[in-house]
């Protein structure tokens, strides 16, 4: 018992001389990926690095965010496609034989509700690439997931319960465009993680430059590390 | 000779359909709603750098969604 008071009082000692190191190390000191890349205002790209101005609800107040990712842009030309087929398709609705015994103010409206359709799966196409991201900062990792309009889930893990990060990337596209699946698996039951799967996990689907991304939550792990035989965990 | 029968059936025909262009916009009035609420929710959640710009523009689409709908009732 009073050697665990003798090295409490060590410690106290201690901290006071260390106070200096102590300090939290910047990202860039620690984080090769963080060095690579350039800060970017641009609020529609898929993969930055210290985004500027991105701000989530859970984040403390210390707690830098240091990447955002969104499925890779080439992933939306599927419901682009649909939409650019919608929006030429009513120059061809004439050739319908039925289409000239339809009344005007009919074919008016009916041609407004068309595009109306259109600028509905634009809208949901786009928010749910715009909202469904993943971010990473130096103290947790966050995946928001919006699948669609109405079902949406923002789950969290903090950097020290994640045990391994792989990352896949296959087929003839993703190989030449450099995007793919990250999966991070962490240390038991996590919030919002499903309690009947034996080994619970997160998934990034279809991220740009997804080696960049594993690299940067191995770094965090070993930054992490490093500050409990520091001492400057938070 | 106009077959009054005819008439009739032509007519509540366009009115059937009148009735489903409304309820499609009536719709559309709902979906907008729906991306109204889901932007101001996850505008709360994250700010990734354009959520003044999407509060609007969630805000003018339910506007121009309800004026759709209102312009519906006068044309058809």
């Amino acid at each position: 018992m009073a050697s665990v008071w003798y090295n409490r009082d060590m410690s106290k000692k201690k901290s006071g001389n260390t106070k200096a190191k102590r300090k939290r190390r910047e990202p860039a000191d620690y984080s090769q990926v963080v060095k690579e890349f350039k800060r970017t205002n641009n609020p529609l790209t898929a993969f930055s690095i210290m985004p500027k101005g991105l701000s989530v609800e859970i984040q403390d107040k210390d707690e830098k965010i240091l990447l955002l990712v969104r499925r890779h842009i080439i992933t939306n030309l599927k419901w682009v496609m649909v939409v650019i087929l919608l929006i030429i398709s009513p120059l061809f609705f004439s050739i319908a034989p039925f289409y000239d015994q339809i009344p005007v103010n009919f074919q008016f409206m009916g041609i407004i509700l068309w595009y109306l359709l259109t600028l509905a799966l634009f809208l949901e196409g786009f928010l749910n690439w715009y909202f469904d991201m993943f971010i990473v900062t130096d103290e947790r990792i966050i995946d928001i997931d919006f699948k669609n309009l109405i079902y949406r889930n923002v789950t969290s893990t903090k950097i020290d319960r994640i045990e391994d990060v792989t990352y896949t990337v296959s087929g003839a596209i993703p190989s030449f465009l450099d995007f793919g699946n990250v999966m991070i698996q962490t240390a038991g039951a996590g919030l919002g993680m499903d309690p009947q799967e034996t080994s619970p996990h997160m998934e990034i689907y279809d991220t740009p430059r997804p080696a960049k991304v594993a690299k940067l939550i191995n770094e965090l792990i070993l930054e992490e590390e490093q500050e409990k035989i520091e001492g400057r965990v938070r | 000779m106009i077959d009054i029968e005819q008439l009739l059936s032509v007519q509540s025909l366009w009115l059937v359909i009148k009735v489903g262009y409304l309820i499609a916009f009536l719709l559309y009035v709902l979906f907008a709603v729906v991306v109204m609420a889901q932007v101001k929710q996850m505008t709360k959640t994250i700010d990734a750098g354009m959520n003044g710009k999407l509060l609007v523009a969630s805000r003018l689409h339910l506007l121009f969604a309800v004026g759709l709908f209102v312009l519906a009732l006068v044309v058809l």
